[in-house]
């Protein structure tokens, strides 16, 4: 597991209603329908994960974070690359 | 403008008689409490006041009206901008039949669909109701299902 995952799962943990199912969720979890982060929140994870990578995600980007592993791999990604 | 040119709602649910400005960074529109506004007669029978959650959905509507003028500069499909989150609001004065309110929205974010904006309503100038409305874009509204994208 990346250094990625542990904070990102942090970031999550603060919205999702499914706080048990993101104890043990892999990068397969979907961040809105196993964990339960709602429409609404969606954009406070994103917001939060660039300030805590300190990067910009854009509208593209976002919409492509369905999972766990999408958003470990964007930012990680993003980080190599910067 | 007349707001029914960017909106969907329409009479007895549109709360905006006018929008003055609109832009992708703020909006502000007005509206006058007609004296036969059907809620009037339940809240309060006697003693007519406007409801908070009527002057909320007005900051909403004119949400809605920037989150769409942007979609459309944006090249963004959209038909509508729904509430998903209500937060730090308050009521400072109580307003009555005949009452004209000005409504102003200043862009926060817009991100991935998701438009919010800290939103105030004014009476003569003077502060009556505030609010930071989020509303998420929403392609269609009979399609889609109660879901906002």
């Amino acid at each position: 597991m990346s250094d990625t995952m542990p904070k990102v799962k942090q970031i999550i943990g603060k919205f999702a209603k499914n706080k048990a199912a993101l104890e043990t969720a892999g990068d397969d979890a979907k961040i809105r329908a196993d964990l339960g982060v709602s429409s609404a929140n969606l954009v406070d994870v994103v917001l939060e994960l660039e300030e805590a990578f300190n990067m910009t995600i854009s509208d593209d980007e976002i919409g492509r974070i369905a999972t766990l592993g999408d958003a470990v791999k964007l930012i990680d990604a993003k980080a190599k690359a910067a | 403008m007349d707001p029914r040119e960017i909106l969907p709602h329409r009479d007895p649910f549109l709360f905006l008689d006018t929008i003055e400005e609109l832009t992708q960074e703020r909006a502000r529109g007005t509206y006058r409490f007609k004296q036969d506004e059907g809620f009037f007669a339940g809240h309060f029978p006697g003693a007519p006041i406007v409801p908070g959650v009527i002057q909320v959905e007005a900051m909403g509507q004119l949400l809605s009206a920037m989150g769409l003028h942007t979609a459309k500069i944006l090249g963004m499909n959209a038909v509508a901008f729904a509430f998903v989150l209500i937060s730090e609001c308050q009521f400072h004065l109580a307003l009555r039949p005949g009452d004209q309110i000005t409504v102003e929205a200043e862009r926060m974010f817009l991100r991935g669909g998701v438009l919010q904006a800290r939103c105030r309503v004014k009476r003569d100038g003077e502060l009556a109701a505030e609010a930071t409305l989020r509303g998420a874009k929403v392609d269609n509204l009979f399609l889609s299902g109660g879901k906002t994208k």
